[in-house]
């Protein structure tokens, strides 16, 4: 049996890009502002997290335009939804099978 | 971005966890508007089925028209909600179903023929046809 790290996915595993998916796992969809303000990250930050994780197919980005405004809605697709699981099941396992050290 | 990989130690994945349940608590509680908009819309609906077939029966082509511009309305407004809670649209589409289909081929032509316009029995009967957007809501709340 291997030890649960070697299943870690390094898409997720960045701690900023796990509360971004923490939050979509949460709703149907929210707004960019939005997840920016709960997981406290700036426009730039969030705008590259959003990048990797679409381009793993973990989320969907999508615009919209109402009048002047324009909105940009991000949600998380099945596969987003399957990799969070999994990694919140393998940090479960590390954080009650670690190994004592003395 | 995905160049430095590090293993989390215990400590680090629990606190990976704990932060990931703040920002998931914090997120439900700015999706209880969706309890409260399910509940309105259910005590809206009393109101117009009420006026409609009891108070203003006359009326009711332009009432439905109120109703069908204030669904338009709310919808738009949902829309445009910073986040919409997991399954929003799935028990918003099933209670608008149910609570529809309930008027419709129960309560209503039940009420319609036995109690004609009778306010009471009218309220009485549209406010079981608006359980469903009551159900909603408290699985809502319980979620």
């Amino acid at each position: 049996m291997s030890h649960p790290r070697h299943d870690l996915d390094p898409i997720v595993h960045t701690p900023a890009r796990f509360s971004v998916l923490a939050l979509l796992a949460a709703v149907e969809r929210a707004e960019f502002r939005f997840v920016r303000e709960t997981v406290e990250l700036s426009d730039s930050a969030l705008s590259q997290h959003l990048t990797s994780l679409e381009r793993a197919g973990y989320v969907t980005v999508r615009k919209t335009q109402s009048g002047r405004r324009t909105t940009t809605w991000i949600a998380l697709t099945d596969e987003g939804r399957a990799a969070f699981t999994r990694h919140v099941a393998l940090l479960n396992q590390i954080a009650g099978t670690a190994p004592r050290l003395r | 971005m995905e160049g430095k990989f590090t293993v989390p130690t215990p400590d680090e994945a629990r606190a990976a966890l704990t932060e990931a349940q703040r920002v998931q608590e914090q997120v439900r509680r700015s999706g209880r508007w969706f309890t409260w908009f399910l509940a309105a819309v259910g005590a809206v609906s009393i109101v117009w089925i009420t006026a409609m077939e009891a108070v203003w029966p006359q009326g009711r082509y332009a009432l439905a028209g109120v109703w069908a511009a204030l669904f338009l309305l709310a919808g738009e407004w949902m829309k445009r909600r910073p986040a919409l809670p997991l399954g929003a649209g799935r028990r918003l589409t099933v209670a608008t179903a149910a609570w529809f289909g309930l008027y419709l081929v129960a309560v209503g032509p039940v009420t319609r023929w036995q109690w004609d316009t009778s306010v009471p029995a009218w309220t009485l009967a549209s406010a079981v046809a608006a359980l469903p957007f009551f159900v909603a809501a408290w699985m809502g709340r319980r979620a």
